[in-house]
């Protein structure tokens, strides 16, 4: 379930993306995609802990990095509207998803990610990995823009 | 007649893809401002998902242990 999630959004945001003549409209969808991820995420990893997989403890750790991503993403969409109302100047949103992305990849937040339970591991690099691939497909999709 | 072939195989799932993708480009109907504030709504959602479940996982908190009495005065 959670693999067809993390294909559906990778789908959502290459279509969104198509052509980008709307850099604004793909990046607010892109935005949005990855907000529903992140609480599907949050949703899938209570679930995991309420099976017994993953300690309460655990839990806490990765609904942190989740919440360290949602910010993240208020932050790439508050850019978004900075870039569109001023504008749109070229590489400008561009910018807002790089920054989106080195947000992701911190280190020290990237270390909250760790579980003992192999199945639950798999199940959270599923879940980050639809992530951070929305985001580099924003990336992408808008060709420098 | 009644036999599925491979070529109706390939119909359904090709159908499945696209129903999906409609549905995709269905909800992309908004206008961007439409999804840019519905965007803020769920991100603020999230917002207080993660504090609901961070609520259920605290420890509840360990009493502070009692101030020690001050001596009486002599």
């Amino acid at each position: 379930m959670i693999r067809k999630l993390s294909v559906v959004l990778t789908l959502a945001a290459l279509i969104s993306l198509g052509g980008c003549k709307d850099p604004y409209g793909a990046a607010v969808k892109a935005a949005a995609d990855i907000g529903t991820g992140i609480a599907q995420g949050m949703k899938t990893v209570d679930s995991i802990r309420q099976q017994g997989l993953i300690t309460p403890a655990e839990e806490s750790n990765v609904l942190d990095y989740l919440e360290f991503a949602n910010k993240a993403d208020e932050a790439f969409q508050s850019c978004v509207d900075t870039a569109h109302t001023s504008g749109s100047k070229a590489g400008s949103f561009t910018a807002c998803a790089t920054a989106f992305n080195t947000s992701l990849n911190n280190p020290t937040e990237l270390a909250l990610l760790h579980v003992a339970n192999t199945t639950a591991s798999q199940n959270i690099t599923t879940i980050i990995n639809g992530i951070t691939t929305g985001v580099n497909a924003i990336i992408a999709g808008l060709g420098g823009a | 007649m009644g036999t599925t072939t491979i070529v109706d195989l390939i119909l359904q799932a090709l159908n499945a893809v696209l129903a999906e993708i409609a549905a995709i480009r269905g909800q992309s109907g908004q206008t961007d401002a439409a999804i840019d504030a519905s965007t803020t709504q769920l991100l603020a959602a999230n917002d207080a998902l993660y504090a609901a479940l961070k609520a259920t996982l605290a420890v509840p908190k360990t009493p502070a242990a009692p101030a020690t009495p001050a001596a009486p005065a002599t």
